[in-house]
């Protein structure tokens, strides 16, 4: 007899169903980008685009296989790696935090609200004069700028997803007899998730902008340190090499976090995975 | 029997905003519920009975009145009166398991075999293989039955119930009304059901509040002497259900009426 949980578990395909499906998706993803990418191969060589104005693909991966090579690109994503992290953590720490409080308790909302919407009106590239006068040249100002560019979408989100939590969860897990922590944890803070993800999502991608602009102001390494430099020197090779290194490295981001909300979030409808 | 629920002289009235009139919800009802009791409270929409309901479960307060369950006068919502909402009030976010052990830990009733104990409740709801899906993946009688069974994990003494088969289709709500009519024989809680269908009532309850609106009041009350489970197509369930719609067709005449006229108006 097949049981309603048997009967659930979908069977295992076989692996080279799975690799052909894999493959056709993975195809189905990047033949475009191949195709544009033999397509200006194709023109540097003839000489239809200047190489020193646009170098060819090929020019431009060997400046970055010297540069892993010599271990440079591992060195100078570590410490742009490093800058990104500890500003996004402390903006998301500080965003979910502010978000929390002005959403569950009025006078604080009333207190910061005007305060944050002036605050955040301000571009955070503008504070770099500051950013510098008061943490000086390195890697402190650039955590700063990043730290306080993603502290608005943190806030913002977690601020909305709060506000939003349908009434009824409320209602019902008072009713079981759920107080302070368990209502806090285990309603609010869970119906507000999707929100606060999108939060992430958005701060993420702050945050890569911002960590290549605070290491334009003189830091001695880092993605951002090396492509001001190759522009000053007029490495147009390097420069796009790591042009695409920092776009790469913000679409493994994204995606990484997309698998994690999907994980999360596995219970939201629309969600088949 | 000793009285569970007392409900005395209760008034409530929803203060219109705006161009719309203020609404007598509740216009001084008064009721008593003896433990044990299976009472359906039945009447149209706008009745004011799911008013009555959420006083009664502490989430809103009466503007006169007195309302107590087990003696105490109500001030707040507490697990004593667990309460299986209209619309699906599960967390979607947790697994029907952990719905049901959450309300548990909620209810301060988690000790070393709840978990045993919640296994053993979803397996009497049928829901035993459905432990770890999310709720979104459970058709609407399913989802029920984890409110229920949510409320059967944390024992309330008194079950108030809020049209809960009221989105359900048809066969799968007659279903659910035999599965609730066998959980009441076995357990003997108090539940207080809240409806506006008048065979659900009959079927299911000992007594039948009627209430008729505007202002919402009790209009009729019936005694249901007939063995359980019921036919709902026998001469006797017919006579009782004449003897409610008796009481309601008027004034719902007269409300269409009144509508009409103030459209002409």
């Amino acid at each position: 007899m097949v049981t309603a949980s048997e009967a659930e578990t979908p069977r295992r395909r076989p692996l080279f169903e799975t690799i052909i499906a894999q493959g056709t998706k993975a195809i189905e993803r990047w033949w475009f980008i191949a195709f544009l990418l033999v397509l200006w191969q194709i023109a540097v060589d003839r000489k239809i685009i200047d190489h020193s104005f646009f170098p060819a693909p090929t020019s431009m991966l060997a400046v970055m296989w010297d540069d892993i090579r010599s271990g440079k690109l591992a060195a100078d994503s570590w410490a742009s790696f490093q800058r990104f992290g500890a500003g996004l953590v402390i903006g998301s720490i500080l965003g979910i935090t502010l978000g929390l409080f002005m959403a569950m308790w009025r006078p604080i909302d009333s207190m910061l609200s005007a305060l944050v919407q002036i605050v955040r009106a301000i571009p955070p590239i503008t504070w770099i004069g500051f950013s510098i006068l008061w943490f000086g040249i390195g890697t402190k100002p650039a955590i700063f700028l990043i730290a306080l560019g993603t502290v608005f979408p943190m806030l913002l989100n977690t601020y909305a997803g709060v506000r939003q939590v349908d009434a009824i969860y409320l209602r019902a897990a008072r009713n079981l007899g759920a107080r302070r922590w368990m209502l806090f944890k285990d309603v609010i803070l869970a119906a507000a998730l999707p929100s606060i993800l999108t939060g992430l999502r958005v701060s993420i991608g702050l945050a890569w902008i911002l960590m290549v602009v605070g290491e334009l102001i003189a830091v001695p390494n880092g993605l951002g340190s090396t492509l001001m430099r190759a522009q000053d020197y007029n490495q147009v090779d390097r420069m796009l090499a790591y042009m695409i290194v920092i776009g790469l490295f913000g679409y493994i981001s994204d995606v990484l976090l997309m698998q994690f909300s999907n994980h999360v979030l596995r219970w939201q409808t629309g969600i088949e995975r | 029997m000793t009285a569970m629920i007392e409900v005395s002289s209760l008034a409530k009235v929803f203060a219109g905003r705006g161009r719309s009139p203020s609404i007598v919800a509740l216009d001084h009802v008064s009721m008593t519920q003896p433990e044990g009791e299976f009472l359906a409270v039945m009447g149209p929409s706008g009745c004011g009975k799911t008013t009555l309901l959420n006083i009664v479960a502490g989430f809103e307060t009466p503007n006169s009145g007195t309302c107590k369950v087990a003696g105490r006068p109500v001030n707040g919502a507490g697990p004593d009166r667990g309460v299986v909402f209209q619309e699906y009030a599960l967390f979607p976010w947790m697994t029907v398991e952990r719905n049901v052990t959450f309300a548990m830990q909620a209810a301060g009733k988690w000790s070393a075999d709840s978990l045993a104990r919640a296994r053993e409740i979803l397996s009497r709801m049928g829901l035993i293989n459905f432990c770890s899906s999310f709720p979104k993946n459970l058709s609407g009688g399913m989802r029920q039955r984890v409110a229920i069974a949510r409320i059967l994990a944390i024992d309330s003494p008194v079950m108030l119930m809020d049209e809960p088969f009221g989105a359900l289709d048809a066969l799968t709500r007659s279903v659910l009304q035999r599965e609730l009519m066998l959980l009441w024989s076995e357990t003997r809680k108090t539940i207080l059901f809240i409806t506006h269908n008048a065979d659900e009532a009959i079927y299911l309850a000992d007594r039948v509040l009627v209430m008729t609106s505007r202002p919402g009041k009790i209009v009729l009350e019936l005694k249901i002497d007939l063995p359980r489970p019921r036919d709902p197509t026998s001469p006797e369930f017919n006579r009782y259900k004449r003897e409610i719609l008796d009481v309601i067709n008027p004034t719902l005449q007269s409300a269409i009426s009144s509508l009409q006229e103030a459209e002409v108006l």
